[in-house]
């Protein structure tokens, strides 16, 4: 039996009636323009992600921000736990869960093959919220590290809520349309149990809720930033081996399968991703909602549906939205923060609406 | 390097659409299947491909291949044009190099997808986006993927559905010099009876989940078995090419 491997494609060129311009100057030049565009996008996060440290409450000049992050030594201790305890951590968070929201929105969009998915679509971020304000009105904590307890609640009940969309997509095959209809039933279920929380609490308890369901960076400190970089750069590196696979899922389950995916063991595999990805992110900040869904439609409209270059192009973006968004909250009231959770929408949908009017750019 | 289909059942669920069809195809011409709508042509050819749970036997050379490896060695092109993506053209055919794809992609695979595309005449489209593509246009770009998996068993169903008369040539030649080239088996579900029976080297009709009958067009396309599978009237004649020209006249009372 005759292997496709086996033969030599290039005589079948040779049939060519007509012969067109240079295909691989022609495919390489579309890439190193995808390239060109992502290098853009990460030197603005950089620039972004340097005034965010810039910017704060404490009014910190510029030469004084930057003589503590390179020569710390030379720095006051208030300067030193400013930059190094509030502003930096802040940061770092402000990345790494735009980037994870991000990557899960783009995956999620893929997999269920609908524009309107997000991480929030199948109810994760829903369970979350609840999670955290269960343990604030039972005043309940973990023995060893109660600083832990609100993150382990939410990450433990969106954690729950994965396993059931799991379960009731695993019986029904995983199609998309289950899997969607699963996690919009477990997203309203969790909501009104959100709600039940927050209807029984006391009026001081409901105000530390709402606070935490706003989503906020304050909460960031060095510890809970090392614990979501670990999730992110996972759920960042463990889909690289399918991105050609989900790449082709774009064409629909079909043609996928047509091609030699396994659609549902792809579709298994990138759904405990994005539950893990969804529950890292939002376990610390709280919920963030918006970024999810509109960086990777962003991310799409400029450098199209290779998710070689898709995915780490969302990632920037929704690194961009909430670094933008950090500065913003900073700045909308001077000498407080604003929780970014209001802020992401305000910063991202401009964006959006801009991509949305060039009439050069493909929405879906 | 002859394809043996033996005892194939397959279907959706509790429905069973295809019920023990047994048939081969040669290597190095077209098999055309045909049959009335609903008849199962698309659930054979899905059972063939390993696409839908099925039981029964597919040899090729007289070896069995299992369902989970036909993909290896099966290309099947569904009949559905449809579907919403912004993905290039060139990147379409690439995909069908899906296990030689990683990080990066080798060099000389563009430049194969692109003469693939130039054999169809739609070269110039490579950098367009698909959604950007009159359904034919789409028919030809999914059927050269089918064909840049450089398969041992080409599948299509119904590739020249959406296409003009001139694209239905040009898909139809492509599709049987690339068997004869290959040396592959090429099996494509068809409608139109008369093109059938000018580019088939054998037919295989089904009806009821079966197959009726196999064999050359001259065999196979009668008069009598159209009126016994399609409930038509119809005359068959043979043109001044020589080719069969299948005329419907009638619906059966």
């Amino acid at each position: 039996m005759s292997t496709a491997t086996e033969r030599g494609a290039l005589d079948r060129a040779s049939h060519s009636s007509t012969v067109g311009p240079s295909p691989s100057g022609s495919y390489g030049r579309l890439i190193a323009r995808r390239m060109g565009i992502l290098a853009v996008a990460l030197g603005a996060l950089a620039v972004l992600s340097l005034a965010d440290i810039l910017i704060g409450p404490a009014f910190l000049g510029v030469g004084e921000v930057l003589n503590t992050i390179f020569a710390p030594q030379t720095a006051d201790k208030t300067t030193q736990a400013i930059v190094y305890a509030i502003r930096l951590p802040m940061t770092c968070m402000a990345i790494l869960v735009g980037a994870g929201l991000g990557i899960a929105g783009t995956h999620m969009q893929t997999i269920l093959g609908n524009p309107l998915a997000s991480p929030f679509t199948l109810g994760f971020s829903a369970a979350a919220g609840f999670g955290a304000a269960a343990v604030i009105l039972l005043g309940v904590s973990l023995p060893m590290l109660p600083h832990l307890t609100i993150p382990v609640a939410a990450f433990v009940m969106a954690a729950l809520a994965a396993v059931t969309v799991f379960g009731f997509s695993r019986i029904r095959g995983m199609s998309a349309e289950v899997m969607v209809l699963a996690g919009i039933a477990t997203m309203f279920l969790f909501q009104s149990l959100q709600s039940m929380v927050q209807y029984l609490a006391s009026p001081e308890v409901l105000q530390q809720i709402v606070f935490w369901l706003f989503g906020s960076l304050l909460k960031a400190n060095w510890s809970n930033v090392g614990i979501t970089a670990v999730i992110v750069l996972f759920g960042a590196v463990a889909l690289v081996p399918d991105f050609w696979r989900l790449t082709a899922l774009r064409l629909g389950d079909d043609r996928a399968s047509a091609i030699g995916v396994d659609v549902r063991h792809l579709r298994m595999r990138v759904f405990a991703v994005v539950a893990l990805l969804t529950a890292g992110a939002v376990s610390f900040v709280g919920t963030i909602g918006f970024v999810g869904l509109v960086a990777p439609h962003i991310a799409r409209m400029l450098v199209g549906e290779d998710q070689r270059i898709l995915v780490p192009m969302a990632a920037a973006m929704g690194a961009i939205i909430m670094v933008g968004s950090s500065i913003v909250s900073k700045i909308l009231s001077p000498g407080t923060v604003v929780p970014i959770g209001i802020v992401t929408a305000v910063i991202g949908v401009p964006f959006l609406y801009f991509l949305i009017l060039d009439r050069r750019r493909r929405l879906w | 390097m002859t394809l043996n289909i033996q005892s194939l059942t397959a279907g959706y669920g509790p429905t069973t659409i295809i019920a023990g069809a047994s048939a081969c195809a040669r290597p190095g011409g077209l098999t055309v299947l045909i049959g009335p709508n609903g008849t199962g042509k698309s659930t054979f050819l899905k059972a063939i491909a390993g696409l839908i749970p099925a039981t029964g036997s597919i040899a090729l050379c007289g070896l069995e291949i299992p369902q989970r490896q036909r993909s290896k060695t099966v290309s099947y092109m569904p009949q559905d044009v449809g579907g919403a993506s912004s993905l290039t053209v060139l990147e379409v055919v690439l995909l069908g190099r899906l296990r030689s794809l990683g990080l990066s992609v080798p060099a000389h695979l563009p430049t194969e997808a692109l003469a693939l595309l130039n054999r169809f005449g739609i070269g110039h489209l490579e950098s367009r986006s698909l959604d950007a593509l009159s359904g034919g246009q789409k028919q030809l770009v999914f059927l050269a993927q089918a064909l840049f998996r450089d398969p041992d068993v080409l599948l299509l169903d119904e590739p020249t559905a959406a296409l003009d008369l001139r694209h239905q040539l040009v898909v139809l030649n492509a599709v049987r010099d690339h068997a004869r080239e290959r040396g592959v088996v090429a099996i494509a579900a068809m409608h139109d009876l008369s093109l059938a029976a000018q580019f088939a080297q054998e037919i295989i009709c089904l009806s009821g989940g079966t197959v009726v009958a196999s064999g050359p067009a001259g065999d196979v396309l009668t008069e009598e078995r159209l009126r016994d599978v399609y409930g038509v009237e119809a005359s068959v004649a043979r043109t001044h090419a020589g080719f069969l020209s299948i005329t419907p006249l009638r619906p059966c009372a």
